[in-house]
């Protein structure tokens, strides 16, 4: 199967310290894949050299089937014009609303979308993560989960191929999980794009994710469905795998 | 052939022995003394290079001219307008003070026509702009940095990256604009309070009539000072965005890394504003 992103060898250091060591990574097209590992492990380094925003010192990120070029700025911003992220920290602007917080994808890139495609499309998305009416609201006035659901939002906004969400249901209640988690496979379901989830809730990954990725060390330690992984030889693979064990 | 035997006998041997353990302990105490020095220069060339790429990134995104206009009058607003009551008052303060400080020694030697040239020329050329300079890269730099590293920690920075947005176009170019357009004006400004406050001090403290201070000023023919320190003012503005958002876009870490940040800023701010200060004097003079 064709893959949209790779990361081949992958070595990076960050203050003197060797946080990716030979990190490789392969995600097939048009499916979803689960990013899982202890907290510490690489798995937030992994999601952002996927998204070009952390050049590596050695080896070599292939999206889309070329060859990530990080010195070539205008193929850099091609090639992240057709990824959606969600940040761990969020990442919203605090100086915008919810309303243009969501549509900054969309306006960013003129060509993208015409205004009134725009304001569509923002409001159907903040209605699909529970969030109608919050569109003029400040993004400081609301709560953490409120916050993280608009990220949600911005990520998924665009028609990108590639949807990165880096832990999408930390601070969100059950019920709202599950809703993200179902919403994250409608997306996928209806665009047919590629989406990488980081989180540590297995239960929940197991029911949308089609791939599963074992991070440990700054390295993939495996790669596989879940039924391969729990039954791995490597205990690190089957004890994060495992749902009983997966939140210790 | 016999060859030369370099068994040197017991002697000679504690002697080789000890040579190589001593030019160990002198190279080892050499690397100490050595690496701080050899770390600080190669930290100073990090930052020094890293603010003049950062520069050069600026006026590449400013050629042609396509920058965020909104965000830059908000930035002409928040750093000039905000700016002015501090201005006004350490300008008026500082221009009473330095008449108070040079008033009564003037009037002592009678020498009273010269104190409004005095005055003029040492608020228009030096002290105007460098203490403006001060205070705005304390007010607003430190803002500045603070502000850019809590998006730098918070990933908002690589959001606009992620987007297809030069952080450079969208964050740093209007601060640049809005900084040497405003810091012009502020010591415009600046100067005019400093030299009011000192023709308030020289009537009601030190006793001179303010009319004597007046033409002592005009007839000093004080344009060039005057116009010294608004390209003083604007090149302050330029280092002092410059710094402050290379400071804040290298943040690492959470709260710790922005308060470290604002401190080099801060430090690193109040160095170029006069080294910039002694370059722009020695070229105009």
């Amino acid at each position: 199967m064709e893959a949209a992103a790779e990361l081949l060898d992958i070595r990076k250091e960050l203050s003197g310290t060797r946080v990716l060591d030979g990190a490789t990574l392969s995600l097939a097209a048009g499916r979803i894949h689960a990013l899982v590992g202890p907290g510490g492990s690489g798995k937030t380094l992994i999601l952002k050299t996927l998204c070009t925003l952390l050049p590596p010192d050695s080896g070599q990120v292939v999206l889309f089937g070329e060859p990530v070029d990080f010195l070539a700025p205008e193929g850099l911003r091609r090639t992240r014009a057709r990824i959606g992220v969600q940040f761990q920290n969020l990442a919203l602007f605090d100086f915008l609303s919810v309303r243009d917080n969501v549509a900054f994808p969309l306006e960013a890139d003129a060509s993208a979308a015409p205004p009134q495609d725009v304001e569509r499309r923002v409001l159907a998305i903040l209605d699909a993560v529970r969030l109608p009416g919050a569109a003029a609201l400040e993004i400081q006035s609301l709560s953490g989960g409120m916050q993280r659901r608009v990220a949600i939002a911005r990520a998924a906004v665009s028609d990108a191929d590639f949807l990165v969400f880096d832990d999408p249901s930390g601070g969100l209640d059950p019920v709202t999980t599950s809703r993200i988690f179902a919403l994250i496979s409608e997306i996928q379901a209806r665009r047919r794009c590629t989406v990488v989830i980081a989180s540590h809730d297995i239960d929940r990954l197991a029911r949308v994710c089609e791939d599963f990725h074992v991070v440990e060390g700054g390295r993939v330690i495996f790669s596989g469905t879940l039924a391969e992984g729990r039954n791995h030889a490597d205990p690190r693979v089957r004890t994060f795998l495992d749902v009983t064990d997966a939140r210790t | 052939m016999p060859g030369r035997s370099l068994d040197t006998g017991p002697a000679g041997a504690a002697a080789a022995s000890r040579r190589p353990r001593f030019l160990d302990a002198v190279s080892a105490a050499l690397a100490i003394a050595v690496r701080p020095v050899g770390k600080g220069f190669l930290d100073a060339c990090t930052i020094v290079g890293g603010m003049t790429l950062l520069q050069v990134r600026i006026f590449r995104a400013m050629i042609p001219p396509s920058f965020d206009y909104d965000e830059t009058l908000r930035q002409f607003e928040k750093v000039g307008v905000r700016s002015l009551a501090v201005v006004i008052m350490t300008s008026l303060f500082v221009g009473a003070l330095m008449l108070v400080q040079t008033g009564n020694f003037v009037r002592d030697t009678g020498a009273t026509s010269m104190v409004g040239w005095a005055t003029g020329l040492t608020v228009l050329a030096e002290v105007g702009p460098v203490l403006i300079g001060l205070m705005f890269s304390g007010r607003v730099g430190a803002n500045n940095t603070a502000e850019l590293g809590t998006m730098t920690i918070t990933e908002q920075v690589d959001a606009l990256r992620v987007l297809g947005i030069d952080p450079v176009r969208h964050l740093v170019v209007p601060r640049f604009v809005a900084m040497c357009v405003m810091l012009v004006l502020l010591t415009c400004i600046g100067d005019l309070f400093a030299i009011t406050g000192a023709a308030i001090a020289c009537q009601l403290i030190v006793g001179i009539d303010v009319r004597v201070f007046w033409q002592g000023l005009l007839e000093g023919h004080l344009v060039g000072e005057f116009v010294m320190g608004l390209v003083k003012g604007f090149f302050f503005g330029g280092a002092i965005s410059i710094v402050s958002c290379y400071w804040g876009l290298r943040v690492e870490g959470g709260a710790e890394g922005v308060g470290r940040a604002v401190n080099n800023s801060v430090v690193t701010s109040a160095i170029a504003i006069f080294v910039v200060n002694f370059l722009v004097t020695m070229l105009w003079v």
